[in-house]
């Protein structure tokens, strides 16, 4: 049952989903109700005459309580609840970020994140006190070796960009290896993440883009044409960005290894094929792991993520230390540059995402095998309910079947009714819903990409279906002007952009 | 069946001004006469002529404007002069008025933007018209990309085809130096629906961050070689890197960090290239694409002749063009004028889109690459109609 | 399945779909690559799972269990309880990058309370949101010092450890940096200024400094390393140990272009190695050379303050190769519990914390010299220092026989100090923790038999 939402922003009745409306609008800054010397922990006596007798007289200091920006824990409890409140979460309603996989973060796997066992760890410890993190470190390598096809992990990666970073610190490594160092070309489709050519150039390789062919897929004659004695490596997600399958994987493998490169599985879609399908199969020699996407990782508000990758046996010797050895049941050790001289070294403190990971462990134990390979099916299975739905109202570029994520096009809608991609996403926060991603890809003009998860209820589809017809039903003007309801309405970037605010001290050049 | 009535009408001088460096005919083509140059337009025309054959029913002027250029045609302004050399722009109105009250199912001219304006003047939109390119400057979404194109959709059409209202527009350079608005509505056409139409010019936000896509082009320029930097916004930023005074429209000369020589037409690009080669160095051609159209060759860029393009190779070609510009494109088209150079070039060719960033297109040109059996030709599907 | 919720709902979803089940959606894939399944363990039921891995996480030696006095940065600090109980509210853990800020303003206020808050301690103009941790924000300074100036080669101290050198390593090779060392004092463990000189020159793009450094001794002439880089047009870079700043002389007033730290010091924890957090601040000047997520106020149209991600030109999404660096997800949560944390603290708390981190840094001296230990290097220090031993791997066994975690090895990162442990210790440890190091090092007067 859909209840349609108010336009007047003075008027602040409930929308559908959530109520909203109980929201704080404003909470000012911390600095801005903090007193001086006020202070919400007391960690015991401090000793005042240390500063003096124990710090160099160049380099003592004290600020003072000018400026303070201290509060009690209620007040520091209240005002970050408050915060909070302002915030839309995946629990909070449907979040059908695309290529994001924003599924259901399961609440035991934060506990388990957040055992002290867990945390209060230190990376240089002797893996003799370590036996139970180790334990679950080469477990989680195996399981994730699995589900990719691959024969070796390292979980050291901070997040999916850098997991790619590593995975071209090795491919650089394998190359040189052999004599082939010259080698200085990534090729990309043209719908690549943003993070692929910056991590490309940033690991010190030339970029090459070749086109996408008219049904998403990548066009075979410009990869031939694109590769060659310089080509390091291809980068390709499977299913693509657009979320259709490479279904000439087979093909485009040899292409790339008959002209020496490296085939490299941006692991951004993975969800779609746990357990169907296994990038290692295709022919792929590394692939990076987004376990909070994948593997319900909580993403935190940006972060942290966990970026793990997977390669073929002759790229093990380039992965990081330290490796996890298993030397008997119940026995784990760890191995560095002395036994693994080929190793790329280190891109990341300690172990990796330590917490992340064991979150992530946690989360594949009560899938099971069965389960990982079910979310794939729902997830493919929500995802084409809604597509099939939403035809007739949105446009869809591409003819071929999609699976986790679909992109569609505003741009019928745009042309009938005025209203765009983006205008959708931010009406559809008037509904008590997170929009979709909206313009990405650049490709498809007024694209909207959605990915539901298989963490969705038929229910909440049917209420997101309910009100993109509602929206597209709406007056284009009311529909501009949105969202409504929200604590702030559009945000001035320009503004922000120019006059740059990016500290409480500086505000005053907001009102300049 | 019947035939489909098709009118044809010539601007005769039109492409004189391109090899010539003089950004369009009108009013300029005399000099471009004297400098030596021919016109592409009859040459042009012949072929179009002969592509199309007699699959159509041909309706023509007298002379220059048509006549000259096929075999068999009736012909309607039977008593006007229209040599070559002699015609004005007033002559284009008259005769496009004449093949609008024959009553031609399509009106193809060959021209510019110059030639669809008076057109335009002419028939305003009531026939409906198909631009065969043959001019110096076509922003127009009125023409067809290259005249083996337009000759397939002339083949393809049957009476009742439909339409669609075009603008014809044109370059104003004032404007254009001043970096607000490049192109200046002047009128409209009806054209026939079909994507082997170009689409109109889209202008380069001023917003695009040019600094990272000139450094690349910095970053690989061989200070060794003469390289020749095409006309338009992204060629304008990277020859201002060189001097102060870079030409918008024109082709710089570059060896070294300098400036050999500015707006320079075919004849003295013919010398130095000469000169540079005899010595043994390299010559490079750097060119941009304009935005929305895909256009490589063949609009802007005549003053690279074919016998220029041949001495300096494809390999020698350098392409930049930021990524919004090629965004929807299918591929990069090439119209020389030379069907065995259009089809000697590579099947793709690598476009400098940024820093450490190049993207692979297509080049097509109409000898190699005629319109699939969606009639879909240069661009993509990407927008669909619900 | 309890976490799948439309697995019931199938055959009606694909009818609407057009498929006999969901199976069907995966005909696209080539019949060759399709696999029948996973091999993996069964589900496990959530409290049989939890038991289980509490059980064998147990196995884990953590702070708690085992007093560890491992040096080298990355020590847990005290945090209060009311930090997770926010920082992990739904609204805020289950969140995206705040990609639509009207429905974000929570996470984005606290990030901007985030760069604020490290500003002020810092003394810099400018904070990013936060990189991945200390070792790759360094990695990033290497690279933003390059885009400042055009200069390829970097120094840092011969003492740096080994990790964070090969971490630069990654980081600056792609675009061909070169990283070299300047050396340090044999006797007081402070920086070597003529050392540092003879490797100045024009093309350095940077100087990195850390104060207290890895020896745990503070750079009292850190100013001056300042100074030097600037004559020589470099950067100064400085790592910093956050927890001291309210008795530290901050980096902001000597002289920093750049400071990197670990932020998890604040609200967060070791974790093996994660999550953590990279702080990165700078000087306004170069702020459009930063590296990742930067938070900005504005207002939105009808005026009131709000907050949006900004200058976003920087970053992988819009200007891809050309990026200030490939980060996408970085750790926002961390940086929100430091922001909690700093909140909790205040000045009056953050000095707190800073004195009884030298006061650790006491304790652990008294102990160990009640064992006969004593410091390898005279300069000053914080909550670390080195000592020398004869044989640090017996030390090592002998201690963790006795329930206790001994120093870090220093061979690992400065070759030359072979036979040296670096030492740590924060207000985690209490009184017990110290006794029992004492006890567990002291020296075995019974040889042990062969």
């Amino acid at each position: 049952m859909m209840t349609k939402p108010h336009a007047a922003p003075v008027l602040r009745t409930p929308t559908a989903g959530v109520s909203l409306m109980v929201i704080p609008h404003e909470v000012p800054l911390v600095v801005e109700e903090a007193r001086p010397g006020q202070t919400g922990t007391w960690q015991g006596p401090a000793d005042e005459r240390l500063a003096a007798s124990r710090i160099p007289a160049a380099l003592r200091w004290n600020p003072g309580t000018d400026g303070d920006f201290g509060l009690s824990e209620p007040q520091t409890v209240a005002h970050f609840t408050k915060l909070s409140q302002k915030n839309f979460g995946n629990d909070t309603a449907l979040y059908p970020l695309g290529s994001c996989t924003m599924k259901h973060n399961p609440k035991a796997c934060d506990e388990m994140g957040t055992l002290s066992s867990v945390n209060l760890v230190h990376p240089s410890q002797d893996p003799r006190t370590l036996q139970g993190s180790l334990e679950i470190f080469w477990e989680l390598e195996r399981w994730l070796a699995e589900i990719t096809g691959m024969d070796a992990v390292s979980l050291q990666p901070a997040a999916g960009a850098h997991g790619e970073f590593l995975g071209l610190l090795v491919m650089r490594a394998y190359h040189e290896a052999r004599g082939e160092g010259h080698r200085d070309e990534i090729v990309l489709p043209d719908t690549a993440h943003g993070t692929n050519p910056a991590t490309a150039s940033m690991a010190g390789y030339k970029v090459v883009e070749i086109p996408s062919g008219p049904d998403g897929l990548v066009d075979l004659n410009a990869l031939k044409a694109a590769v060659g004695p310089k080509t390091a490596g291809f980068m390709l997600t499977n299913p693509n960005t657009v979320g259709i399958f490479e279904k000439n994987i087979q093909t485009i493998q040899k292409i790339i290894h008959e002209a020496g490169g490296l085939l490299y599985y941006d692991g951004a879609n993975l969800n779609a094929i746990t357990g169907q399908a296994r990038p290692g199969d295709m022919g792929f020699d590394i692939v990076h792991i987004n376990l909070h996407k994948t593997f319900a990782v909580p993403h935190g508000g940006g972060g942290p993520g966990a970026g793990p990758i997977g390669v073929k046996k002759r790229l093990e010797p380039f992965l990081p230390v330290p490796r996890i050895v298993k030397r008997t049941a119940g026995d784990f050790t760890t191995e560095g540059m002395e036994r693994h001289p080929q190793s790329v070294g280190k891109i990341k403190a300690g172990y990796g995402q330590g917490a992340a990971l064991v979150r992530a462990y946690s989360y594949m134990c009560m899938l099971g095998g069965d389960g990982i390979t079910r979310a794939a099916e729902i997830a493919c299975l929500n995802a084409s309910y809604v597509k099939e739905r939403l035809k007739g109202i949105l446009d869809f570029p591409h003819p071929g079947r999609s699976m986790h994520e679909f992109v569609a096009s505003a741009s019928g809608l745009k042309k009938r009714t005025g209203i765009t991609a983006g205008d959708v996403g931010k009406r559809l926060l008037d509904y008590g819903l997170h929009a979709p991603t909206v313009y990405f890809p650049l490709l498809v003009p007024e694209a909207i990409m959605f990915e539901p998860t298989e963490s969705a209820t038929k229910d909440e589809l049917d209420r997101f279906i309910a009100a993109v017809q509602a929206i597209a039903a709406e007056d284009p003007a009311l529909v501009h002007a949105a969202p409504h309801t929200t604590p702030v309405k559009r945000l001035d970037e320009a503004t922000a952009a120019k006059k740059l605010v990016l500290r409480w001290h500086t505000l005053a050049r907001l009102e300049a | 069946m019947t035939k489909l009535r098709v009118g044809l009408l010539v601007n005769p001088v039109a492409g004189l001004g391109g090899p010539a460096a003089l950004k369009g005919s009108d009013g300029h083509w005399r000099e471009a006469l004297a400098a030596g140059y021919a016109p592409t337009a009859p040459e042009r025309a012949r072929k179009f002529v002969e592509l199309v054959g007699d699959a159509v029913e041909w309706v023509t002027v007298p002379g220059a404007m048509g006549g000259d250029h096929i075999r068999s045609a009736r012909l309607v302004l039977g008593d006007a002069k229209l040599v070559m050399g002699d015609t004005t722009r007033d002559d284009t109105v008259r005769a496009a008025t004449a093949l609008r009250d024959a009553k031609v199912d399509l009106l193809c001219f060959l021209g510019g933007d110059g030639t669809a304006t008076d057109v335009s003047k002419a028939v305003g939109t009531g026939t409906p018209c198909l631009g065969v390119p043959a001019g110096v400057k076509i922003t127009s979404p009125v023409y067809t990309h290259d005249v083996a194109e337009a000759a397939w959709l002339v083949a393809q059409l049957r009476p009742g085809f439909e339409t669609i209202l075009r603008d014809t527009t044109d370059l104003d350079e004032e404007a254009y130096r001043a970096g607000d608005v490049d192109i200046t509505l002047t009128g409209n056409l009806k054209v026939p629906l079909s994507p082997a139409i170009q689409d109109g010019k889209v202008a380069t936000s001023h917003e695009t961050p040019m600094g990272p896509l000139v450094e690349q082009v910095l970053r690989e320029w061989d200070t060794d070689a003469l390289t020749f930097v095409g006309a338009g916004s992204v060629c304008q930023a990277v020859k201002a890197q060189f001097w102060g005074k870079p030409t918008l429209l024109g082709v710089d000369g570059i060896t070294g960090s300098r400036i050999v020589q500015a707006d320079l037409d075919a004849h003295r690009i013919e010398a130095l290239v000469a000169e540079q080669q005899t010595k043994g160095g390299a010559v490079r051609i750097v060119l941009s694409t304009i935005g929305g159209q895909g256009m490589l060759l063949g609009r802007g860029t005549q003053m690279f002749t074919p016998a220029i393009l041949r001495k300096v190779g494809w390999e020698n070609i350098r392409v930049v063009a930021p990524p919004e510009k090629l965004l929807g494109l299918k591929g990069l088209h090439i119209d020389t004028g030379d069907a065995e150079l259009d089809a000697s070039a590579p099947k793709h060719i690598r476009v400098t889109t940024g820093w450490n960033e190049t993207r692979l297109m297509r080049l097509l040109a109409g000898a190699r690459a005629p319109p699939d059996a969606n009639g879909e030709h240069g661009k993509t599907a990407a927008a669909p109609t619900p | 399945m309890h976490l799948i919720p439309n697995d019931s709902l199938e055959a009606e979803m694909a009818a609407t779909v057009g498929v006999r089940s969901a199976k069907d959606l995966f005909l696209e894939i080539p019949a060759a690559l399709r696999i029948q399944g996973l091999k993996l363990p069964p589900a496990e039921p959530e409290r049989h799972m939890a038991r289980r891995l509490r059980t064998l996480l147990a196995k884990n030696k953590s702070y708690e269990q085992m007093p560890n006095f491992l040096g080298g940065g990355l020590k847990p600090q005290l945090v209060p309880a009311a930090v997770r109980a926010v920082a992990h509210r739904q609204e805020f853990i289950t969140s995206y990058t705040p990609y639509q800020p009207e429905v974000s303003q929570g996470l984005l206020q606290v990030i901007f309370e985030y760069q604020s808050l490290m500003c002020d301690i810092t003394r810099m103009d400018v904070s990013n949101a936060g990189m991945y941790d200390q070792p790759t924000a360094l990695g990033e300074a290497a690279l933003m010092a390059t885009r400042v100036n055009d200069r390829m080669r970097f120094l840092v101290p011969e003492h740096l450890s080994w990790e964070k050198r090969s971490i630069l390593h990654n980081y600056t090779r792609g675009p061909g940096i070169v990283v070299e060392t300047y050396g340090y004092d044999a006797k007081t463990g402070r920086s070597d200024l003529a050392s540092l000189q003879s490797k100045l020159g024009p093309d350095v793009s940077g100087v990195y400094l850390e104060n207290p450094n890895h020896f745990g001794v503070f750079e009292e002439e850190a100013k001056r390393v300042g100074e030097l880089a600037h004559a020589a047009g470099a950067l100064f870079v400085m790592g910093v140990d956050l927890t001291s700043l309210g008795v530290v002389a901050p980096p902001g007033t000597l002289g920093a272009d750049i400071v990197v730290a670990e932020g998890s010091c604040f609200g967060g924890a070791p974790a093996l190695g994660g999550p953590l957090l990279g702080t990165l601040c700078a000087t306004e000047a170069i702020v459009r050379k930063m590296p990742g997520r930067i938070i900005g106020a504005t207002k939105d149209e009808s005026g009131k303050r709000g907050f949006v991600m900004t200058l976003q030109a920087r970053e992988q999404h819009i200007r891809r190769a050309k990026a200030t660096s490939n980060i996408c997800s970085n750790e926002a949560l961390i940086a929100n519990q430091a922001a909690i944390h700093l909140t909790m603290l205040g000045r009056t708390g953050l000095r707190a914390m800073g004195l009884q981190n030298l006061e650790a840094g006491v304790k652990l001296e008294s102990a160990l010299a009640a064992a006969g230990f004593s410091r390898r290097f005279t300069g000053a220090f914080y909550n670390e220092f080195v000592t020398h031993t004869a044989d640090p791997k017996a030390l090592h066994e002998q201690a963790l026989k006795a329930g206790v975690h001994a120093g870090h090895p220093l061979e690992a990162d400065v070759f030359a100090l072979k036979n040296c442990l670096l030492w740590g210790s924060t207000p985690i440890h209490n009184d017990e923790d110290y006794a029992r190091l004492a006890e567990a090092v002291k020296p075995q007067l019974k040889a042990v038999r062969a």
